[in-house]
């Protein structure tokens, strides 16, 4: 016997014919047997306790590399670069830089997420307002008399720090019957709220974006693209996958290290399928350049990957406005805010005189014919506005849109479109996908949002809303011309995961290759926790 | 021969990584079967 290995087998062998061989007839050779085998049992608990503690020493004397740098520090300063970069778009207002366009969707569809709470999102608004330095009192929910009932109710509560909502739910019970859009009211009142104090919000921000621009040392918005996309390279170099990623991987079983060893069949067919024969890898020059180019075609892979989750939008959009684009005079089309605005300050009028005279009349009145009838006008109205409020908001991003439309949109200008105003955003990714449930639609929006500042998208630059553009070609002629084995169908959209995969495998492979490390010490470590994990 | 056996019973070092894993699976393997053949007495009776 050369090895323990070898010993270990002969002897199981042998204590398994011993084992098979031994009388179970009667009660004494049963007791006898069993302690036969808890002899044998005790001895070998003690080896495995001592194998199990030399695998460990074992693992621990593979030196791992230390990572090369630290991607928390960049990734701060990417955040805070994201968010002067939110705070001085020009695409959008203090609404949306407020946050308020958030909050508009959520009371807009209030009903049909079924919230927990209508109380966070009118706190949220109130605290908005405070924010900005103003203190909302029930005189200014004046939008209905029901409105004015229910918000002076929760104001008190607000006031009064309490927790307890329980005041404000009973008159809400009350009022439902008389007034069931009584949510949809009360959004018109921040919504004439927040148009009243414009100028306080539009300072606020203004003063919040020169106290940020000073802080950062940001001269103006083109100066914190600049600013944001060296961050990005530094963001790209610290974040690029390197040995100790991939021995994380690794031991947290993400990839199985298996694939990676130079006999795996995966390993070798994604090397055959990628990487032209004539290519000599045991070349460091034409090493670095094939990984190199993997890298960036990696990159296209994922933005073309999220291109396509997000194509529906894009399709919607073209559909919506390649008349439009065609038409000689855009102008026409943009009238159409300024007329519903109009419409909308005209009837917030009509109904604050109503209100007035609802207002002053006595509590003795209350069942007053004349008084019930202004009640159920004044709800009548603040109805009509609502439905007046959609069209605006309809005019209003048509608005946005006319003032960047034309032939050569881009997706990374739509985008850009959308990623500024979430409202519309969420609203178009509701009724694309027709999605109800709340967190579905918060979880896209994300991923759109992730999409849109990806610093890695280089395709979306180029492919235009309006013409056909065949992605897939367009890549694989690029990368056919940096030597790599591709075609079109390798980028059909039931492939990318595919051949995403066979591109990490190499990519990993290379890094390995160049460590200290070989796949079977990463393969050993891996192993081994996966032993001190089951006991 | 008692020390002879000892001294390579545990001398591990000599073995290569994926021989180690082996030796520790076998061991395992082993124990779970003895586990699995006892006896169980009370049964039995």
């Amino acid at each position: 016997m050369d090895n323990f290995l070898q010993f270990i087998k002969s002897d199981i062998e042998n204590k398994k014919t011993q084992i098979t061989s031994l009388p179970t007839k009667t009660q004494t050779n049963k007791k006898k047997f069993n302690a036969s085998l808890n002899s044998i049992e005790e001895k070998y608990n003690s080896y495995r306790v001592n194998v199990k503690n030399y695998l460990i020493a074992k693992k621990k004397s593979i030196k791992v590399p230390e990572k090369t740098a630290s991607a928390d520090e960049i990734k701060e300063r990417v955040t805070n670069l994201e968010y002067i970069k939110f705070l001085l778009n020009p695409s959008n207002t203090y609404f949306e830089k407020m946050g308020f366009d958030s909050l508009l969707y959520e009371i807009n569809n209030y009903y049909i997420f079924n919230f927990h709470s209508l109380n966070d999102i009118i706190n949220g608004f109130l605290d908005k307002f405070e924010v900005a330095g103003i203190f909302l009192s029930a005189d200014d929910f004046d939008y209905t008399c029901y409105v004015h009932e229910y918000m002076s109710s929760f104001l008190d509560v607000r006031r009064s720090k309490s927790d307890s909502y329980a005041k404000v739910s009973e008159i809400f019970e009350t009022i439902y019957w008389s007034n069931p859009e009584l949510i949809e009211h009360i959004e018109l009142n921040f919504r004439k709220l927040i148009r009243h104090y414009e100028k306080k919000f539009t300072i606020y921000i203004q003063t919040l974006q020169k106290n940020v621009m000073d802080k950062n040392n940001i001269k103006s918005y083109s100066h914190c693209l600049e600013q944001l996309s060296d961050a990005y390279i530094d963001q790209n170099i610290a974040t690029i996958e390197d040995i100790t990623d991939i021995i994380n991987l690794a031991t947290s079983n993400t990839i199985e290290i298996e694939q990676y060893l130079p006999e795996s069949k995966t390993r070798i067919t994604a090397f055959q399928s990628l990487i032209p024969e004539k290519i000599d890898l045991s070349n460091p020059k034409e090493l670095s350049r094939i990984c190199s180019t993997l890298e960036k075609l990696k990159n296209n892979v994922e933005e073309f990957d999220s291109f396509i989750s997000f194509k529906a939008f894009f399709k919607d959009f073209k559909e919506k406005y390649s008349e439009v684009i065609s038409k000689e005079n855009k102008k026409d089309d943009s009238k159409g805010l300024s007329s519903v605005f109009q419409d909308i300050i005209k009837k917030e009028d009509e109904l604050g005189k109503l209100n007035k005279k609802i207002f002053a009349s006595k509590p003795e009145s209350k069942n007053d014919p004349e008084l019930k009838r202004q009640k159920a006008e004044s709800v009548h109205r603040a109805k009509e506005l609502y439905n007046l409020y959609k069209v605006y908001d309809t005019e209003y991003f048509k608005d946005k849109v006319l003032k960047v439309l034309n032939i050569s949109l881009s997706v990374s200008d739509l985008l850009n479109l959308y990623y500024s105003f979430d409202y519309f955003k969420k609203l178009e990714i509701q009724n694309l996908y027709k999605i109800t449930d709340y967190d579905e639609i918060r979880k896209i929006s994300k991923n759109f949002d992730l999409f849109a500042l990806n610093p890695r998208n280089v395709v979306t630059a180029g492919v235009p809303i309006f013409d056909e553009t065949n992605i897939p070609r367009i890549i694989a002629n690029k990368y056919r011309l940096n030597n790599i084995d591709i075609d079109e169908k390798d980028l059909a959209p039931e492939n990318l995961k595919s051949l995403l995969s066979k591109i990490n495998i190499i990519l990993r492979s290379c890094k390995i290759d160049a460590s200290p490390l070989s796949v079977e010490q990463i393969w050993f470590m891996a192993q081994v926790d996966e032993i001190i994990k089951e006991n | 021969m008692k020390n002879n056996e000892k001294k390579r019973e545990f001398d591990l070092s000599k073995l290569k990584l994926n021989e180690l894993l082996e030796v520790y699976k076998e061991i395992n393997n082993f124990l779970k079967y003895l586990k699995e053949n006892k006896i169980d007495l009370e049964e039995v009776e």
